[in-house]
């Protein structure tokens, strides 16, 4: 398969499987040694490069990026970070003035994500390197140095833009081509941001078989705000979803910043999120406390399900062969929604329970009542009973502490490395109660409560 | 001349490479030929193996070369990989069991490497380790800090390693039974893995005949005798080196088995082989660091005086004896016992268990954070214990200047110290007089503050004697070190001192390490020694250089070699008007073809060693309801005599700092009991982030050190010596109000608020 893309500002044509990784193409193939593998799977950001394409310039962690997710875009690695006179970008300068670099090995990724950074005009500097771990500095050099760049122009030849390029056989440009494709293909694999398929290849090296990206397909990637409700495209990426979703659902944007890293949300998709059916995945509460609608396809055929049936049983979905997630019809005006993620550090961790909760009030009475749960359960799920304890009680005190028995009805957690069976069940409780008493008026997030 | 530099923040002559990508580290260097080495190691923690079935894999696409420990027994390789021994209290030696290159008869723990599978690509190495059939049997597995449990060596019954001691034992015992209040106290210093960000990884060919390897080590020399020894390869058909190396914290100072198993490869197909970790990989086979349980008895007269002190030490060594680690917590952990206090009523005791978990040696300061972290948290519980106050306490009990030089209980002779003036300037710069303050306005807000004094002392270590030479060509000089740069800015520093003792333009120089081939002999990076060594081999070389050339030029000038000076930049020759530099009295001496004035070489043993040493003063807040521990302040003041390049310093103060934290409050392994490891990879080994590391005020306030001429005191270990304890001290002290005493770390979330839980419910009950 040809892809087309720009690299460091020159077209390069590259003849790949499909499931070639960029990191494993640089460093073996362009003999491109400056971007570094540090684990292979996205969790320590030495090989983050900067793709830029319509929507602008984003950090990517080369290691599960396949190349044809590439095409027609503009990727620029530590090698094309100076000028082209050799001239040092501000963020190298700042890096060297500020001593931010010891060993040099996690420093190529650094200086990306910086750089982009830097381009895109962010300064939360410790959530743009959340994604980069580094074993000498102990950071602080590395803030200061983005810190100084901060109001320093961006250098013209990072400016990159994506390319035209002719379409590829494998990769639909519309949802159409993507629905045929797969009706032929139904044991095929749909790679959008392979943030979760990308380690199937670089840890279990597996051969995924036919393959189709999804990246192309403009239809996927679309989000619509109507009067009633949001459209996200099942292409849209968490970097989108928090933007969209900032100042109608603050609470669910504030978990999504602690999903993954910057690295792994410019990536990431929503819809990838939902279809591998994770039970873990923080998305699908979030979703279903929402009361979001999924659309599915298959063929011509088009149908939508409340986003809660999808997850029928670990491993299992309610998707046919051949079928797959267009998107999700989200509603509008869900104020009551909060979003609880426990993990054990803040920082690019998987969730030891994640609950998201949306109770309607009218009247000082429970109306509804939609409550879901992550690592709970096999699969995301809705805690029927809790629910059924709400609805149509006063919403008070004995009311919550009633409901709060009917947890162990709806669940039976595991108990692994992330959490005990029993500090699931206690911390989903506990959730309950803090959902109430911030609906009361209480302050409850970590981040700013005082006791 | 100012034989100590002029300690100029220069900036890193290496960063413009690192910061453009340019860096070559090992596996940017490997040949483009090389075939793939990937090692099939055992998933079980412990268990006898059974058999090895690997003729299904020999024949598998692409597989040249499937190696056991039989095929290496069938070549005469000496399997045994080697291990320094201490010598025990009762004068014999610790146990040697055979840590073989490959697994033999039995695993001992999950990861050691069972076959090595050499193909023309990794996937086809692993498709064929895929069809590598081992039978073990399970035994089960000894994972606990503790003497007994399943035997792991004939040798080493009830799996003790060694029991070894030092220091004064019958008067220490009298002392503390003298003693008007004795202080005891239980303390974990629990296990990390290094993870320096770039794995471990070699490749091995070969060059005219002769092996090379190259290694992302930290010095060529050790693993030049190891390859010779192990494989029966004269030394001289050797060559290895150490380009770029991405952190090494002494985890890569060991020896592994890998790169003597690469290079049997090599030399078997006579065809290059490449090998690197990868991160799990690393995570499971990579030394791991700290891990001992410490019982420490302080006994103080009724003037708060510190009359003795006795530690206990039970030191997990994982399942074999790595390079070095019989040492670490006891020779090196002795040589800073007593830290900074006037205390000769000292005994120390170490016992070494063997578990079926990988095995354990240095990790950055090795045996002197895990000694300074037991008796910096010991005095912080005796302050609370005796109702004083803790930097009092310290004061009271430190050497005094007037005292030095000071032959501590473990016979070091500290040289000089003024621990009290420091301690002065520590308090200044955190402010300590606004604590209470601060601490008002946290309970304000909720939270709990605390903080954290340690005074730490550390004792430089590695090798005592380095050689530098220096070469001129084409207008400009090479210099060869015997030091490995892992980071730490070699290249700057070396040339910057060069540059100012000769006058040789900083950019005419080059420095040369890491090759076995140009560099005759080394000592390697480790113990905080590169700095100080390296430079007062170069102030000896450069003396050698002045006086050679002097002599020269005096010949030339038909003066008296009185008659010539150098002053820094050029030779000023009395009653000419030749006046000139370095590099052109190279050349003059070219012309007048002396080349072996075109060379050289001088070597320096330091008579003894150097003792950083400073306060790292932690202030934490904690909040109660979620047991998170967020470090706000952090204060160091060291002593580290004359300081070469102050940035770099600062840097090495930074990481240094970063590595102790992360310890006591993010970083943690977990073995379950059949020795699975837990936490193996970054999603499940919290390493410390960005947003978990606060800005460090760091100052210093130096007594220069008398044993070497640069007045230098080692700087590369000093941050993680005193971070440990400091932090541990600030958390502790957050949480005493709340009636917490005693807790392990590391000091996650959950532990800090389980902790809070369980103090809450104690007072209830009470």
């Amino acid at each position: 398969m040809t892809v087309t893309f720009l690299l460091n500002g020159e077209t390069v044509e590259v003849d790949a499987p499909p499931t070639r990784t960029l990191l494993e193409w640089l460093r073996e193939d362009e003999d491109l040694c400056g971007t570094k593998e540090g684990c292979n799977e996205g969790d320590c950001g030495a090989c983050t490069v900067m793709v830029t394409d319509d929507q602008g310039a984003r950090a990517l962690n080369a290691c599960i990026l396949f190349l044809p997710q590439l095409h027609g875009k503009a990727v620029r690695t530590v090698e094309g970070l100076s000028g082209p006179k050799g001239e040092l970008h501000p963020v190298q300068k700042a890096m060297i003035s500020h001593h931010g670099s010891q060993c040099g090995f996690c420093t190529p990724g650094f200086v990306m994500s910086m750089a982009v950074a830097h381009r895109n005009g962010a300064t939360d500097h410790d959530d743009q390197l959340a994604g980069n771990l580094c074993r000498c500095t102990g950071y602080a050099p590395i803030i200061r140095a983005a810190q100084a760049t901060q109001e320093q122009d961006v250098p013209e030849w990072v400016e990159d833009q994506p390319i035209d390029v002719a379409p590829q056989a494998f990769a639909p440009h519309t949802e159409d081509e993507l629905a045929a494709w797969y009706e032929a293909h139904p044991e095929g694999t749909l790679i959008a941001g392979a943030t979760d398929v990308g380690l199937l290849v670089t840890k279990q090296f597996r051969d995924l078989g036919e393959v189709a990206f999804l990246n192309k397909c403009a239809e996927l990637k679309q989000i619509t705000r109507s009067e009633t409700e949001f459209t996200f495209g099942a292409g849209v990426t968490m970097t989108d979803v928090l933007e969209a979703v900032r100042e109608d659902y603050p609470s669910y944007a504030e978990m999504i910043r602690r999903y993954g890293s910057v690295q792994v949300r410019n990536a990431a998709t929503i819809g990838g999120n939902i279809a591998n059916g994770s039970p873990i995945g923080d998305n699908p509460p979030a979703l279903i406390a929402l009361g979001a609608t999924l659309k599915l396809r298959k063929g011509k055929a088009r149908r939508e399900m409340p986003i809660e049936d999808f997850f029928i049983d670990y491993g299992k979905q309610n998707r046919t062969l051949g079928e797959f997630v267009t998107g999700a019809r989200v509603p509008l005006g869900q104020d009551a929604l909060r979003c609880y993620k426990l993990s054990k550090r803040f920082d690019q961790d998987i969730s030891a329970v994640c609950g998201c909760f949306n109770v309607r009030v009218e009247a000082g009475s429970v109306a509804e009542a939609r409550i879901a749960f992550g690592g709970m359960a096999g699969i995301p799920k809705r805690a029927s009973a809790v629910e059924a304890a709400l609805v149509s009680k006063p919403w008070d005190r004995d009311t919550v502490e009633a409901a709060v028995s009917c947890f162990k009805d709806d669940f039976t957690p595991l108990t692994d490395m992330r959490a005990s069976a029993a500090y699931r069940l206690e911390a989903a409780e506990n959730m309950l109660r803090r959902y109430f008493a911030e609906s009361s008026g209480a302050s409850v997030n970590v981040l700013e409560v005082s006791p | 001349m100012e034989k100590f530099g002029k300690s100029q923040p220069v900036k890193r002559f290496e960063d413009r490479r690192f910061l453009t990508g340019q860096g070559r580290y090992v596996d940017d260097l490997a040949p483009e030929s090389a075939l793939y080495a990937f090692f099939l190691r055992s998933t079980h923690g412990h268990g006898e193996i059974k058999g090895i079935y690997a003729d299904d894999a020999r024949d598998m696409p692409g597989v040249e070369l499937i190696v056991t420990v039989a095929d290496l027994e069938a070549d005469g390789v000496n399997l045994k990989m080697s291990g320094s021994l201490v010598t025990q209290s009762d004068g014999s030696k610790g146990a040697d069991p055979l840590r073989p290159l490959l697994a033999k008869d039995r695993v001992r723990y999950v990861g050691e490497p069972i076959a090595m599978i050499i193909a023309h690509s990794l996937s086809e190495a692993k498709d064929a380790a895929d069809a590598i059939d081992i039978d073990i049997d399970d035994l089960p597995a000894h994972t606990a800090l503790e003497i007994g449990g399943e035997l792991i060596h004939e040798e080493a019954p009830d799996n003790l390693v060694f029991d070894w001691d030092l220091g004064r034992k019958e008067e220490t015992e009298q002392a503390l039974s003298d003693a008007a209040r004795v202080v005891e106290l239980d303390v974990y210093d629990n296990r990390i893995i290094c993870n320096a960000m770039e794995p471990r990884g070699c490749y091995a060919e070969l060059q005219d005949g002769r092996l090379h390897v190259a290694v992302n080590g930290q010095g060529v020399w050790g693993t030049k005798s190891e390859l010779a020894r192990q494989l029966h390869i004269p030394k001289e058909d050797i060559r290895v080196t150490n380009p770029d190396v991405g952190g090494g914290f002494g985890m890569k100072a060991m020896h592994y088995g890998e790169t003597i198993l690469v290079a049997y490869a090599a030399g078997k197909l006579q065809r290059p082989v490449r090998w690197m970790s990868e991160r799990t990989e690393g995570m499971l086979t990579d030394n791991g660091g700290r891990d001992l349980m410490t019982a420490a008895t302080l006994g103080f007269d009724q003037n708060n005086k510190l009359i003795a002190y006795k530690v206990d030490n039970l030191i997990n060594m994982g399942a074999y004896n790595s390079t070095f680690a019989q040492n670490i917590q006891t020779d090196l952990f002795s040589k800073v016992l007593m830290g900074t206090y006037d205390v000769q009523n000292a005994h120390m005791r170490t016992r070494g268990v063997y578990t079926n978990t990988t095995p354990i040696d240095a990790y950055r300061g090795a045996g002197r954070p895990e000694a300074i972290f037991i008796l910096e948290r010991a005095m912080d519980e005796a302050a609370r214990q005796l109702g004083v106050d803790p930097w009092e306490l310290r004061r009271k009990n430190f050497i005094q200047p007037n005292q030095f030089p000071y032959t501590s209980v473990s016979k070091v002779t500290y040289d000089v110290g003024d621990f009290e003036r420091v301690l002065d300037k520590a308090a200044e710069e955190a402010d300590l007089a606004g604590f209470k303050a601060r601490k008002d306005a946290s309970a304000r807000a909720g939270k709990y503050r605390g903080i954290g004094l340690c005074y730490y002392i550390e004792s430089i270590l590695g090798a005592p004697t380095e050689t530098t030479t220096v070469e001129f060509e084409n207008d400009g000089a090479l210099i060869f070190v015997g030091t490995q740069s892992n980071g730490q800015g070699h290249e700057t520093v070396y040339a910057q001192y060069l540059a100012d003792q000769s006058g040789i333009p900083v950019d005419k120089i080059t420095v040369v390490q890491g090759d076995s081939d140009r560099i005759a002999t080394g000592g390697g990076t480790g113990g905080s020694r590169s700095g100080t060594v390296q430079n007062t081999a170069t102030l000896a070389a450069v003396e050698q250089m002045v006086a050679s050339f002097s002599a020269f030029l005096a010949e030339q000038e038909g003066v008296s070699v009185d008659d010539v000076s150098f002053d820094d930049e050029r030779f000023r020759i009395a009653g000419s008007n030749l006046s000139p530099t370095m590099l052109e009295a190279a050349e003059l001496a070219e012309d007048a073809g002396q080349t072996e004035l075109l060379r050289h070489s001088a070597t320096i043993t330091l008579d003894d060693r150097s003792f950083p040493n400073g306060a790292h003063v932690a202030e934490v807040e904690i909040d109660p309801e979620t047991g998170v521990t967020d470090v706000v302040r952090y204060t160091v003041v060291d002593d580290f005599g004359n300081l070469l390049n102050p940035m770099i310093v600062a840097g090495q103060v930074h990481g240094g700092v970063a590595q102790g934290l992360g310890q006591v409050l993010t970083e943690h392994v977990v073995y379950d009991e059949d020795g699975q490891l837990l936490t193996a990879s970054f999603m499940d080994y919290a390493m410390p982030r960005a947003d978990d590391l606060p800005m460090i005020d760091f100052t210093t306030e130096g007594t220069p050190s008398l044993y070497n001429p640069l007045g230098m005191k080692g700087c590369g270990e000093a941050g993680t010596v005193g971070a440990i304890a400091a932090v541990t001290n600030a958390v502790l002290d957050g949480l005493w109000d709340a009636g917490v005493r005693q807790l392990d770390l590391p000091y996650t979330p959950h532990r800090v608020w389980t902790a809070l839980q369980d103090a809450q419910a104690d007072s209830v009950a009470s």
